[in-house]
């Protein structure tokens, strides 16, 4: 037994002495939920990374497209069937028409009459595009095939003949102040009244400004209705055909990436010849109610043909990038996409392609491009 | 009927014996510390609480002359014993006796065997730990945007700091038990 003197050597300690169970019990917990943290974070790149590796060429989309005529052996890129308000799809031109979405459709509506003599007049375009803050265009397809369901909501153009110029397809460089230029690959409706003595659904490809294909469709469709128009075009093809039915096609094909595009327009070229409006416009009275009632919209591509995009695709990430950046969100090379949330689950790579979902990609894009206008 | 394991109770009892002979051999090292020794000696036998303690090492109880001064010396040993991880006692009940932890009953019946002195971490958890931490920088610095990482790389090095970060979480939970 100690007598109280035997223990005075003992040292005091200072400050208050935790336990080691508490000790043991903060540290061991805060370590844990750092790492926890971190395995969150990187859950989401992970799925991606393994999907990238593992995932073959041929499933990535697992829709292929679903228009009158199904076929297989593709993969969806973009799909759009317009069930509810969308933000990729723009307006370029507010001045003389709306656009809006109404019962599973996309409209462009003309709501005044246009007086061609009107000296401000300028270009009317309606366009689905996605164009970011200075108006370059960030999102473009190469070999990409469309599937479009419209229908004019006009109920007097009968028999395929419009009293607008109208066009739906791919275009190069469409923006608010110049002419759509070079190469096209489009279906388009001309108006009698334009005198040029074209009128009806014609099909149209040009490639560096040279015509390769201008032909009008000879059936005789009532564009009122609903039909689905189909743009195949691959290298060294392009097929046009409507509801299923092989209407148009040739062998030139243009080989850079273009705009899709949905447009009314008071106006039509002069000619057809040398690219749309290169030989001057045609101006003309338009009735009040000319208006392009949109079902869906699919972008796809052949199964195989996926590779052949690769480039594109990188380039596409690339000017999304640039936007990004512009936000001032994000900053870095390629990766930085993959290496963002809110892209992980669109973005995948694999070997040294990076590819993408793309509908996810332009809901988020435009999002932020909206977040960012004054 | 539940019965005990004879091996079992047979262990525990050398291990207890065994730890009686590392408190004295640490007596016969004279390393001054000697009231946490005593605290040490006096819980091999059982649990107890601070005023038992005082009355087993000075034999004084609550209410004699000395007893609150001696009182406080044994509650700090105490804490410092605490602090080391020796002793602890239950979080909850009414009394809360201290107790050998596990780590205690472990290195003093190690002492002067040949075995060496068991860490609170030992050097594998070490090792594990090092490793999570090597593997979770990288992916940190990913998710700030620090460094891109690629594909290949990152289908083995997410799992890898997966599995590590299960052996720390299990190793952690056995590091607690030890000074529970």
């Amino acid at each position: 037994m100690l007598s109280p003197e035997d223990v005075e050597t003992e040292v005091e300690e200072r400050g208050p002495m935790l336990s080691m169970r508490s000790k043991v019990f903060i540290g061991g917990t805060c370590f844990l939920l750092i790492l926890g943290i971190i395995a969150y974070l990187e859950t989401p790149h992970y799925i991606g990374a393994v999907r990238g590796l593992v995932e073959d060429d041929e499933t990535i989309g697992s829709e292929g497209p679903v228009g009158d005529s199904v076929e297989g052996g593709y993969v969806t890129l973009f799909r759009e069937d317009f069930d509810e308000k969308s933000d990729c799809w723009i307006l370029w031109d507010d001045k003389f028409g709306i656009f809006y979405i109404s019962n599973g459709s996309m409209f462009l509506n003309l709501t005044e009459s246009i007086n061609p003599s009107d000296t401000n007049f300028v270009d009317f375009l309606f366009g689905i595009d996605i164009p970011y803050h200075n108006n370059d265009d960030i999102f473009r397809w190469l070999y990409t095939n469309l599937d479009i369901r419209l229908r004019y909501g006009d109920p007097d153009i009968l028999g395929g003949t419009g009293d607008a110029w109208r066009f739906w397809g791919f275009v190069e460089k469409p923006s608010l102040s110049s002419s759509i230029t070079e190469n096209i690959l489009n279906f388009e409706t001309w108006p009698p009244e334009s005198g040029t003595g074209l009128d009806g659904l014609y099909t149209s490809v040009e490639e560096n400004s040279t015509i390769s294909l201008f032909a009008r469709v000879n059936d005789s469709f009532n564009l009122s209705e609903w039909h689905t128009y189909r743009i195949l075009w691959e290298p060294g093809n392009c097929t046009f055909t409507v509801d299923g039915k092989n209407v148009a096609n040739t062998s030139r094909a243009p080989n850079i990436p273009l705009e899709l595009m949905v447009s009314i327009q008071s106006r039509c070229p002069k000619t057809p010849q040398e690219s749309h409006g290169a030989n001057g416009w045609v101006y003309y009275l338009l009735p009040g109610d000319v208006s392009i009632e949109v079902d869906y919209v699919r972008l796809f591509v052949r199964r195989g043909t996926f590779n052949k995009m690769h480039g594109e695709i990188c380039a596409l990430i690339s000017d999304a990038q640039e936007l990004i950046r512009s936000i001032g969100n994000h900053g870095g090379d390629t990766n930085e996409l993959e290496s963002s949330l809110d892209y992980a689950m669109s973005f995948w790579k694999k070997g040294n392609y990076v590819y993408f979902k793309a509908r996810e990609l332009l809901v988020s894009l435009i999002s932020r491009i909206t977040a960012m206008r004054p | 009927m539940f019965r005990a394991d004879s091996d079992s109770i047979d262990n525990i009892d050398k291990l207890k014996t065994k730890a009686k002979e590392g408190v004295s051999k640490l007596r016969g090292l004279d390393m001054g510390d000697v009231l946490s020794i005593e605290i040490l000696s006096q819980l091999v036998d059982g649990r107890k609480s601070t005023a038992e303690i005082v009355e087993e090492v000075y034999g004084l109880r609550k209410g004699d002359e000395g007893f609150k001064s001696c009182y406080s010396r044994v509650s700090r040993a105490i804490k410092k014993l605490e602090s080391r991880g020796l002793i602890s006692r239950q979080l909850f009940g009414r009394d809360k006796p201290y107790r050998l932890t596990q780590l205690a009953i472990i290195n003093l019946a190690r002492i002067g065997g040949e075995e060496q002195q068991m860490m609170l971490v030992p050097r594998t958890d070490m090792a594990a730990y090092a490793g999570a931490l090597a593997l979770a920088l990288p992916l940190a610095m990913r998710a700030l945007g620090m460094l891109t990482i690629s594909g290949e790389v990152e289908v083995w090095l997410f799992p890898c700091f997966c599995f590590l970060l299960g052996v720390c979480f299990v190793e952690v939970l056995r590091t607690f038990r030890r000074v529970f």
